[in-house]
């Protein structure tokens, strides 16, 4: 099975740990958390997508439809 | 000593937000722009992985975009991002000055999904600039441009169970990696990020609770607001007497409170040798009159009408930490940003 780029991130980070010096192990570790807070932000994003009301996704795109119009008066 | 700029109408106003990644930034900043009304959005038809975040009165940039080494620079100068010999603090003094002034600029984006910098994009002046990210308070020159100074701190507990919570079921991750990720950046964090909280007017402190012993899920949570005495844009917030110590449980007769309740602190205290009060809160909500109710035993919180801290809550009720003190203290510190604003500018932003 192919990698994701966090694991990948992951193996490269124990190797840089068990190999290199103290800031290499750091850089490399910051790495993994750059990647996992972006993964993290993408997921939620999705969620937060996910969960919106189908209805309200549907009026963004035609907000002249019989459903979706709105007369503020 | 804090020196009063003569800002006049229609000037920028800048805000600081200084945090580590996976702190829970973004959710402050939707509850602070929420203060203002309208709802944040990326710029539209740029670059889709731009950090920036717009509304009617606020933009937000992340600082990340004055990355000076990219994801490869820093491996190959064996730097981490929070060192500031991988960030470009001349660049983000000239663009934050130039925002301040009235001037549009074109800001560099760093891609968090690729890690390269990405080609620039424009800002143009906006009446609320909110800098966001890891050194916002590092540079003496940035650090003056800032009206006011927000540090989100949280304790190593409580950032370890959020992060397997956030991380766990990430394909690769495990408790050893996540742990291992924390401590190796630590050293940096304790030397460059850290230090700035004794810059900043308003400090969140996110502690474990003292209520349930032994928690470890970071669920329920000990969340303090330490707020700088003796600032001229804006003065404490404070339960029943401004001043005196109080520790308060509001469960009892009028208010059915489900376990493990909910106890609040007030009281001055020195912080970096500094005058502060705290304000403190322990436990979770469980009801919206519980919140009303406490509510309604705080002074001096800058709001504009009665209920509107819950009226603010209830609005972004799925945001994280809704039912305990970092929702209630992120919308308090909100409202202190506009009453700096307000004061700053002498214009009245209208109730949302």
């Amino acid at each position: 099975t192919q990698k994701g780029p966090i694991e990948g991130a992951i193996t490269e980070a124990q190797d840089a740990c068990a190999t290199g010096s103290t800031d290499e192990c750091a850089a490399a570790w910051d790495t993994v958390e750059e990647l996992s807070a972006a993964a993290a932000h993408k997921r939620d994003n999705a969620k937060t997508a996910q969960q919106s009301d189908p209805l309200e996704q549907y009026c963004e795109g035609a907000p002249d439809a019989d459903e979706c119009r709105v007369y503020e008066d | 000593m804090l020196v009063i700029r003569a800002a006049g109408p229609g000037q920028t106003v800048v805000i600081g937000l200084a945090a580590d990644s996976g702190c829970g930034k973004s959710t402050f900043m939707r509850r602070v722009t929420g203060v203002f009304g309208g709802v944040p959005k990326p710029p539209s038809g740029g670059n889709p992985d731009s950090n920036t975040l717009i509304s009617d009165m606020t933009t937000v940039i992340c600082l990340d975009d004055y990355h000076s080494l990219d994801r490869n620079g820093r491996k190959v100068e064996k730097v981490t991002a929070l060192h500031p010999r991988a960030q470009n603090f001349d660049l983000m003094y000239e663009q934050v000055k130039a925002l301040k002034n009235g001037q549009s600029v074109q800001k560099p984006i760093y891609n968090h999904v690729t890690g390269a910098l990405d080609p620039p994009e424009e800002i143009t002046p906006p009446k609320i600039l909110i800098v966001e990210g890891l050194h916002p308070f590092f540079d003496d020159r940035v650090n003056d441009l800032i009206d006011f100074r927000i540090y989100l701190d949280i304790s190593d507990a409580t950032k370890f169970a959020w992060k397997i919570q956030r991380d766990m079921e990430e394909r690769g991750h495990s408790l050893e990696s996540i742990k291992a990720s924390i401590e190796s950046r630590k050293p940096d964090f304790d030397a460059y990020i850290d230090p700035q909280k004794a810059k900043a007017d308003v400090i969140i402190q996110v502690l474990p609770t003292d209520l349930v012993p032994d928690e470890k899920e970071g669920k329920i949570l000990r969340v303090r607001l330490i707020q700088k005495e003796g600032r001229e844009l804006f003065s404490p917030s404070y339960l029943f007497d401004e001043g005196s110590t109080i520790s308060w449980v509001p469960c009892g007769r009028k208010l059915t409170c489900s376990f493990p309740g909910i106890k609040l602190f007030y009281g001055p205290d020195t912080y970096y040798g500094e005058d502060v009060s705290v304000l403190e809160m322990d436990g979770q909500f469980e009801k919206l009159e519980e919140l009303i109710y406490v509510e309604s035993h705080l002074s001096n919180t800058s709001t504009k009408f009665y209920g509107e801290i819950t009226q603010q809550m209830l609005k972004n009720s799925n945001f994280p930490g809704s039912k305990n003190g970092t929702g209630l203290f992120q919308v308090i510190t909100g409202l202190k940003v506009r009453e700096v604003y307000e004061q700053l500018t002498q214009r009245e932003v209208a109730r949302v």
